[in-house]
Formats: C-alpha cells, sequence, structure tokens
C-alpha cells in the first residue's frame, strides 16, 4: 500500500512539474501587459474623467484579450490569486498598478506636472516586466518544489 | 490515518487529471489529453466522473474560431484532492505495519 502511495505521490509531483514546463510566458506578453499600464496611466494624468474612463475600459479589455491569446497559446491559465507564494509578485504588481493610477490622476488633477506621470509610466513598463517574469519564475519554481 | 482516501481520485489517471487542474486555474481539455497520452474518449469518460462527482467544472466558451474545452477545479474538488494527497503523505510517512497470524 505504502509502495502504491509512493507512486502516486511520484505522479502528483510529474504532473505539478508538467505544468511548469507549460507555463513558458511569451516574450511579448509582459511587455504588452507594461505598454497597457502606462498607456492607462498616461490616460488617467489628463486629469479628464472621459479620457479617464475610456482608458480604463480599454486597459481592461486589452487585459482580458492578452490573458485569453496567453491561454490559448499555452492551453493552462493560473490566476495570481491562485498561484499561493508566488502569487506575492503578481500582488506587489497589482498595487504598483493602483498606486501609479492614483498617483496619475492627482497629479492630473491638481497640478501640471503631467511629465511625472510619463515617467511613472515608463517605470512601470519595466516594473511590469520585472515582477511578472519574478512571478513566472517563482511559480514554476512553487511547481517543481515537492507536490 | 487522519484524512480518508478519495476513490474517485484514486484512480490513477484521475489523480494525475487532479493534480494537474490543481496547480493551475484552468487547462484545456487537449493539453489534458496529451498529459495522460490517452484518446479524446478517455478522458472524457474520466472528466465525466469527476464532474459527476462535483470535482470539475467543463466549461465550452462561445466565440469565433475552434471551440476549445476549459476544465478546472470545483473549490469541492479541491478540497477533495487536499484531503486525498494528505492521506497518501501520511500512509507514505507512516507506513502501516503488517500482520502477522
Amino acid at each position: 500500500m505504502e509502495s502504491n502511495a509512493a507512486e502516486q505521490l511520484t505522479a502528483i509531483a510529474d504532473a505539478r512539474a508538467a505544468v511548469a514546463d507549460r507555463l513558458v510566458t511569451p516574450w511579448w506578453y509582459h511587455p504588452a501587459l507594461g505598454a497597457l499600464v502606462a498607456f492607462d496611466v498616461v490616460m488617467m494624468s489628463f486629469g479628464n474623467i472621459v479620457l479617464m474612463c475610456v482608458g480604463c475600459v480599454v486597459f481592461l479589455a486589452l487585459c482580458v484579450v492578452l490573458a485569453n491569446a496567453y491561454r490559448r497559446m499555452t492551453g493552462v491559465w493560473v490566476s495570481g490569486f491562485e498561484a499561493g507564494r508566488a502569487g506575492r509578485w503578481a500582488g506587489a504588481l497589482g498595487a504598483l498598478v493602483g498606486v501609479s493610477l492614483a498617483a496619475s490622476w492627482v497629479l492630473g488633477s491638481y497640478t501640471d506636472l503631467r511629465w511625472v506621470a510619463w515617467l511613472i509610466a515608463a517605470v512601470d513598463v519595466v516594473a511590469t516586466i520585472v515582477l511578472g517574469r519574478r512571478f513566472d519564475a517563482a511559480l514554476r519554481a512553487q511547481l517543481r518544489a515537492a507536490g | 490515518m487522519t484524512e480518508p482516501f478519495d476513490e474517485t481520485i484514486h484512480a490513477p489517471n484521475r489523480l494525475r487529471i487532479c493534480a494537474f487542474l490543481d496547480a493551475t486555474s484552468s487547462t484545456e481539455f487537449g493539453v489534458l489529453r496529451d498529459l495522460l497520452g490517452v484518446a479524446d474518449s478517455v478522458l472524457s469518460k474520466h472528466l465525466k466522473v469527476l464532474q459527476d462527482a462535483g470535482y470539475v467544472d467543463i466549461a465550452k466558451p462561445t466565440g469565433r474560431g475552434r471551440v476549445k474545452t476549459w476544465v478546472s477545479l470545483t473549490p469541492a474538488g479541491k478540497a477533495a484532492y487536499g484531503r486525498h494527497v494528505t492521506a497518501l503523505r501520511a500512509l507514505f510517512e507512516n507506513p502501516v505495519p503488517e500482520r502477522h497470524s
């Protein structure tokens, strides 16, 4: 019975490793996501409610398109909310986007420092790529660890 | 052993399906078929058993192009899989002593 348990635990570890092998993010995915974040940050900086709404709708719609493209290419999807410890990186990215959008809105609504929003957008592109890749690496390592 | 074996999950192919699904939010039917190396009909039967037990959700999103089937574990399926793995680990770490008559 215990040898059967060992075989089953090995099968579980193999299945998790197979998921890790599948989770190869296309090279363009994180740059594209970063560009979308940057687009929304810039739209928020105009301080115009219509542009803000248009920016948010376009941002969310293109995020869905991007996620669907990823799903179609890899055949799997792992939500940042269901990624265990690796989800911390997705959480960090979400927090960064939230703070960036809020900062951009404040800058656009109460100051003339539009260039700062462009700087935030540029930082967000880089941060999205870095944090996204960290998330991928952490998730793969987590899956390959003991099942 | 504190957790019981789940006979629905215990079958080798269904255990591998559950292990894969537990590590993902959703998985395309063809990926599971390739993982197991079985025919579509065989995988469909296993998924039907898991679906009837309330352990998996099967979705066929509508839209243009070829429709793909997506499979995910339900909360009940995740809980049952977790209990089964706990039972396996307990058995592996604390083997039942052989009885001598």
